[in-house]
């Protein structure tokens, strides 16, 4: 099995994936209980910095029949309760892993594969506190069942916060990855 | 969005026991429909939050319901599954979304955070416990820890002297409560919770002395019904609290254990030089230092509500009726009642639901049949003041400067959430009712051979009240009390507490009069202030013991350097009801609650090194 980043642990340069799209968004609030605040609050948005995500592989270059680990993370992370995310692959040469959705901070994950992606939804419990800094917010497993080079992408990403808004971050990222042959 | 039909459930990294727990949680205590509930085994109830979005029937949210929100993510209103998710749609703008899901899971009693013993509720209790992040083993653990640590230790100018003993068997029961949660969940919200009772509530497993060298060996049979109760909620009985001998006064002097001719007192953990109160002072005491999760004490004339006040806690005096004295050394059956202290509302009603019951051996209990609500935590609403109607009679404010202060601020706050509050002027009679005088005088022999000849040890030497006071093993100064007691032929306690005697007649009077006083100005309550700081007000203790009424008396704030005062002195606003009306007190006292935190942790009993 493909060597794993360590959970709640932000990745070091030995461990980090060969290739990496790091892609700094503009986050969308679907719930404005912040911007009703008022400008003290937009003084605070500029100095706190806005969270960041990316989407890396294990190896850029996987062999038929061998898995692939796709990790999405996030830095800079304030109040993130529940999220809901869904990795697009190629059908013809990736199949998800059932079961192997995970994610880095506590609480309960749930998986939903379709053929040519796999949604993940992970919830904090109760009064537990919210994920905040860097996250794992999900691994999942891939198997290469048929040869070429394609693009494992994350289109979008809504968060909740504990008092409930909602913001969506649209193309959060994505990364390249070759199946061989061998 | 799509529908999502066939999620599977996957461990989050790290926290795979965190997981296994839940999963027992979620599967355990999870009866198909409420219909099915074992009443013998309630559910966490904590009505309406955590109960309303409950999608399995069990008035619970666990992990069975999350799971199924999580199954039918993206259902609309127009779905034929709609009706089984319909409650999860918090925002109820007929999609299940992620938020929704997110509203739902913050209503599950589940905390993986850091858990501080300090001021922990048992409801922060619970949600540590339920996530593996502590036990009750650990929590009874430390709570042993501080007591040895604390207790009898010089902290300040006196040592706090508020524990009798510590129940030997307290760390089995709580390992026995933390394997029941692993196999079938929480039993209730006092499950796994460390409760110290007053040491004139009978325990099977260590002496009852009712604060008296005389009654050393007082090692009873049985529990008294309502530390039945407790433990058939689950609760750790951790330990026996000191209290004034007999619970006769206000400053909580005993002489359990203590050589012949020597007593201790219970001091303030505020500040040790002053009186914890009394009688439940060292409930008072202990519960205020954090050296239990949850208190109880006994109230004839103020015993709950006097230390509950110097302490900076919650106190109930229920209706005399509401739960059973039975296997409670008694002072005066007429007014006795036994209730809780707690820091919080949300403690002081979760305890309540433990005690009440019908009891054939308490007859004054069969007057609540029909009375209780399933849970008092059902009455916990944080809008309870709007639109209430409170009030108060003037002269039971007083003068003194903390406590007109802090009552008329009471008076502003209660009124910015929403409650009308009345000056109320009294009908002719209720002087009479708070100048009633206490039972004890005339009742305590009676009372007292009652309980000697239904729960007192056989090896206990001194076994009425005579004895008692020849024994050289009391309170000095209470002998001729004592004395003067023993004295009351049956012939004056019958005039007094029989059917028709002047005292039982009395008391039926109070409660018609106040009872009229309440409807006739269409009050949900009366206010006043509990106590001074650390002293009586007026006879406003009264009126609850001579109308046989319930009270919770809860914080109010504290006495500043401008009052001239004694600075830093808590003092207690009491909410006085309605016959087994207890939930609407509760719900005023809990809004009240939340909107200022008035209680303070007493500095000297912080964290242990």
């Amino acid at each position: 099995m493909a060597a794993r980043i360590a959970p709640t642990t932000k990745p070091t340069a030995k461990d980090r994936p060969m290739r990496t799209s790091r892609i700094r968004r503009t986050v969308i609030a679907a719930t404005l209980g912040l911007l009703t605040a008022g400008t003290s609050v937009v003084a605070t948005a500029e100095e706190t910095p806005q969270p960041t995500y990316s989407v890396a592989v294990s190896t850029a270059q996987v062999a038929l029949g061998e898995t692939v680990e796709v990790t999405i993370t996030a830095s800079d992370v304030q109040d993130l309760y529940t999220y809901d995310l869904t990795i697009e692959f190629d059908p013809a040469l990736f199949v998800y892993m059932p079961g192997s959705a995970e994610s880095g901070t506590s609480g309960v994950t749930v998986d939903d594969p379709a053929p040519s992606n796999v949604r993940v939804v992970h919830t904090k419990l109760g009064t537990s506190p919210a994920a905040s800094g860097d996250v794992l917010l999900a691994t999942v497993t891939l198997r290469a069942k048929g040869t070429g080079v394609t693009t494992v992408e994350v289109p979008s990403l809504v968060s909740v916060a504990t008092d409930k808004s909602t913001t969506t971050v649209s193309d959060v990222g994505s990364a390249e990855v070759t199946v061989t042959t061998n | 969005m799509r529908e999502i039909h066939r999620f599977r459930r996957s461990v989050a990294r790290g926290a795979t026991a965190t997981l296994a727990t839940v999963t027992l949680i979620a599967t355990a205590a999870a009866p198909s429909s409420a219909a099915e509930t074992d009443e013998a085994n309630p559910p966490l109830l904590l009505a309406p939050y955590y109960t309303e979005a409950d999608l399995t029937g069990d008035l619970q949210v666990t992990r069975e319901d999350i799971d199924l929100a999580l199954k039918w993510l993206g259902e609309t209103s127009s779905s034929p599954h709609w009706k089984k998710v319909a409650k999860a749609d918090a925002d109820q703008d007929g999609v299940l979304t992620v938020t929704d899901v997110a509203d739902l899971a913050q209503r599950m009693v589940y905390d993986d955070g850091p858990f501080t013993l300090l001021e922990a509720s048992a409801l922060d209790m619970q949600a540590a416990m339920n996530a593996g992040v502590t036990t009750s083993v650990e929590i009874t653990r430390g709570y042993i820890d501080r007591i040895e640590a604390f207790d009898r230790t010089l902290i300040g100018s006196r040592p706090l002297n508020s524990i009798i003993t510590v129940n030997p068997d307290a760390l089995e029961i709580a390992a026995a409560m933390d394997a029941e949660r692993v196999e079938s969940g929480p039993r209730s919200l006092l499950a796994g919770v460390p409760i110290i009772v007053k040491d004139n509530f009978n325990t099977h497993e260590m002496p009852t002395t009712g604060g008296c060298g005389c009654w050393d060996d007082n090692l009873t049979a049985t529990d008294a019904t309502m530390v039945e109760g407790l433990r058939t909620d689950g609760a750790v009985i951790l330990a026996k609290s000191s209290l004034d001998e007999f619970a006769f006064g206000f400053v909580s002097q005993f002489s359990s254990f203590q050589p012949p001719g020597q007593t201790l007192f219970v001091a303030s953990p505020y500040d040790t030089p002053r009186t914890a109160g009394g009688s439940s002072g060292g409930t008072g005491a202990a519960i205020a230092a954090n050296l239990g999760g949850i208190g109880f004490g006994t109230d004839t004339g103020g015993s709950i509500r006097v230390p509950s006040s110097y302490n900076q806690l919650v106190g109930i005096r229920p209706t005399v009726g509401l739960a059973s004295r039975d296997g409670i050394i008694p002072l005066a059956l007429s007014q006795d009642t036994g209730g809780p202290m707690a820091r919080s509302v949300l403690d002081a009603a979760a305890a309540l639901d433990a005690v009440t019951g019908y009891d054939p051996a308490d007859p004054v209990t069969a007057a609540q049949e029909g009375r209780v609500p399933a849970s008092y935590t059902e009455f916990l609403d944080a809008d309870a003041l709007d639109g209430a109607r409170i009030g108060y009679v003037p002269s039971m404010v007083g003068n003194n400067r903390t406590t007109t202060r802090l009552f008329a601020d009471a008076v502003a706050e209660l009124e910015s959430l929403g409650a009308t509050i009345v000056p109320i002027t009294p009908p002719a009679g209720f002087s009479a009712v708070l100048g009633e005088p206490s039972g004890s005088t005339n009742e305590f022999k009676h009372d007292l051979d009652q309980y000697v000849a239904n729960y007192l040890s056989p090896s206990v030497e001194y076994r009425d009240l005579q004895q008692i006071a020849d024994s050289g093993r009391i309170v000095p100064s209470r002998r001729n009390t004592y004395l003067v007691r023993n004295s009351i032929t049956p012939e004056q306690y019958e005039a007094w507490a029989g059917p028709a005697g002047s005292h039982t007649l009395a008391l039926a009077a109070g409660k018609e009069l106040v009872t009229g006083m309440l409807d006739d100005n269409d009050l949900d309550a009366l206010i006043y202030p509990s106590t001074n700081p650390f002293s009586t007000q007026g006879t406003n203790l009264r009126l609850s013991p001579n109308t046989g009424m319930p009270s919770v008396t809860r914080p109010t704030g504290q006495a500043v350097e401008a009052d001239a005062t004694i600075t830093g002195a808590g003092v207690n606003l009491e909410f006085f009801g309605r016959d087994f009306d207890e939930g609407t007190l509760l719900g005023l006292a809990y809004a009240y609650e939340q909107s200022t935190h008035w209680r303070t942790t007493p500095p000297l009993f912080g964290e242990l090194d």
